[in-house]
């Protein structure tokens, strides 16, 4: 870990030591990168590979009320630069995670974030109140790219006034750290707007794009629910835009993910406002790629003078981007 | 309530590791059938048989590595053989003596040794033998001197790999089944596989004194457990998934269901790809 800086400035010369520390409220981040759920299993699953005491920290699986089997397979395809997905949140249910998993999981030496999703805003509040019981749990991301069983299959993450009363009644069961992971599926500034109107911290953006691939030859969809969601360096534009409207949008600190996959790109992120970043669909082809993303940061910003990486998020040049043409598709 | 299975200490598995390695040989093993072989000291050297390497094919544009089990180990090399059906397994046939191979390995639990058993009996379907040849020379190696066979299904005779099959396992006594009927049995490897306890039991074999390996496509491993678990046979395969993390993070190959309710499906890249077949509900397998 970098020494921290205690008068961090930006300039001109090449700083001896940079700080890659980060804060998400209270929270203290080493530096600013994530694993992201899904892709981390309880962050044990990497040992030998990645050593959680050099990451940002990362976000468990999504945990829900009850243990899931999972969709049928394949679950997984890769397309150009992407990768499709339809796992189905396999998992063995909050009880048993907090008892069995819960107790080794909080001890990773980084941020541990404890991914949930529900089918309810009742399920939703209800794990957060277990959350707080178990004890420990200094954040959690709310997945809300589920269907609403309730209001006829619905994506919550689609549905701002859905989103700010999740959050709201999250807010009352537990003191942890509040994240609101948007799907990329609707409007997510938006969402946003609704996430902190309930109280939320943080906004995580973006959950995967729903996609679909066909295998010709046997005429039928690569996963075997039809649709998936689409992550990897394909999305990454779509991402980067999506968190720069959000960052612009929000006064919340928000984390910046999407086909992060080589430290340019996290830069990226953090120039267009993102305070921290995950990583996901990327440690599938390199393992290594999280501690390659830091060493590349922390290079990145000795070479430009840059002693404390959070001096640099948002610091986007070139003035005002037309955000019309975002939100209308207008191209060249 | 089902549960994540707590692996049985029993299951052998290897430290795993990233490794680039230099291509030694890249030979068409027969028609459409590839066999890459990489010297890489470090997965060689924690080879266990049924672990298996996640491969990264292609160029950058490939995200995700792919799965193959480990054929053999020759020396510091890795043998691997893989049916050629375009995208990154014609990167790996285009792959020349020298070119980097980047590996990730070896990774799963592989097979365990009944060195006990009366008679051994290796049953592959297609290219699924590739796991059972080094499990073979395993055996052999730790001295198991019991009666050994493989039993091979392949479409037609034009499809047996030839002598990269043999090498190494000369003390098999070879089956084929030929889907054409143009050597050997005429039909699949089950039905080879029937035959031949049939005939073994005529000779006097008891089921329990048979330990049976099979690898192959998951129809294939779910006949032969049909055949196998009810006479009480004991029966190990190897089965094969679609693939993202392949260390157990992502539960893309959750997908083999245990009977024993109370327990998460099983990956196949960590509680196997090998499974004690007896375990498994075939039913509920990826559906």
């Amino acid at each position: 870990m970098s020494a921290i800086h205690p008068q961090a400035i930006d300039r001109p010369n090449a700083p001896t030591s940079v700080s890659l520390e980060v804060t998400l409220g209270p929270l203290t981040l080493r530096n600013p990168v994530l694993a992201a759920s899904g892709t981390y299993g309880y962050g044990r699953e990497y040992e030998g590979f990645i050593d959680n005491a050099t990451i940002g920290g990362f976000v468990t699986k999504s945990v829900t009320p009850h243990a899931r089997r999972g969709n049928r397979h394949p679950r997984v395809a890769e397309t150009p630069s992407g990768m499709l997905n339809s796992i189905g949140l396999e998992n063995s249910g909050i009880d048993h995670f907090l008892d069995h998993d819960w107790p080794v999981v909080r001890q990773e030496p980084c941020l541990v974030i404890l991914s949930i999703a529900a089918t309810s805003a009742d399920e939703y509040f209800e794990m957060c109140a277990k959350a707080e019981r178990a004890g420990g749990v200094q954040a959690i991301e709310i997945n809300l790219s589920c269907p609403n069983v309730k209001e006829g299959g619905r994506t919550f993450g689609a549905d701002p006034r859905a989103v700010e009363a999740i959050l709201r009644g999250c807010r009352r069961e537990t003191s942890a750290y509040l994240i609101a992971k948007l799907t990329p599926n609707a409007d997510p500034v938006a969402i946003a707007a609704g996430a902190e109107a309930g109280g939320a911290h943080a906004i995580s953006l973006i959950n995967t794009l729903l996609g679909m691939g066909i295998d010709v030859e046997r005429r039928r969809p690569l996963l075997a629910m039809g649709m998936g969601g689409l992550s990897g360096p394909a999305v990454k534009p779509v991402a980067l835009a999506m968190t720069y409207r959000v960052c612009r949008a929000t006064k919340l600190p928000v984390i910046g993910m999407g086909g992060i996959s080589h430290w340019k790109d996290a830069i990226e992120f953090m120039l267009a406002g993102a305070t921290a970043i995950q990583v996901g669909t990327a440690l599938f082809g390199n393992p290594r790629v999280m501690q390659e993303i830091i060493a590349g940061m922390e290079e990145y910003c000795r070479r430009h003078g840059i002693a404390a990486i959070r001096n640099l998020i948002g610091t986007l040049q070139g003035g005002d981007v037309v955000m019309e043409g975002a939100k209308g598709g207008a191209s060249g | 309530m089902i549960h994540p299975q707590v692996t049985e200490a029993s299951a052998p598995r290897a430290h795993a590791r990233i490794e680039i390695g230099r291509v030694t040989a890249s030979i068409d093993a027969a028609p459409g059938v590839g066999l890459l072989a990489f010297s890489s000291p470090e997965i060689a050297q924690s080879y266990l048989p049924g672990s298996f390497v996640h491969l990264k094919t292609g160029d950058c544009s490939t995200i995700l590595r792919r799965p193959f089990s480990i054929a053999r180990v020759r020396g510091e090399d890795i043998v691997l053989l893989y049916r050629i059906i375009g995208g990154g397994t014609e990167w790996m046939r285009a792959l020349r003596p020298g070119d980097e191979v980047n590996a990730m390995g070896p990774l799963g639990c592989g097979f365990s040794l009944r060195m006990h058993a009366g008679r051994t009996l290796f049953v592959g379907g297609g290219l699924g033998i590739a796991p059972l040849l080094g499990l073979a020379e395993a055996l052999l190696r730790e001295g198991y001197r019991a009666p050994s066979e493989a039993l091979l299904g392949v479409r037609s005779a034009n499809d047996v790999f030839g002598p990269t099959l043999t090498e190494g396992v000369e003390h098999l006594e070879w089956h084929l089944a030929t889907d054409d009927g143009s050597s050997g049995f005429a039909g699949n490897v089950v039905g080879l596989l029937e035959r031949r306890l049939k005939e073994l039991a005529t000779e006097g074999v008891r089921p329990r004194d048979l330990a049976v390996y099979a690898a192959g496509p998951e129809p294939m491993l779910e006949s032969t457990a049909r055949v196998c678990v009810p006479r009480g046979i004991d029966l190990q395969v190897s089965m094969e998934a679609h693939m993202g993390c392949a260390v157990g993070a992502c539960r893309a190959c959750g997908i083999v269901t245990y009977r024993d309710e109370s327990r998460l499906n099983g990956r196949v890249c960590k509680e196997g790809p090998v499974f004690d077949a007896a375990e498994i509900l075939w039913e509920g397998v990826g559906r």
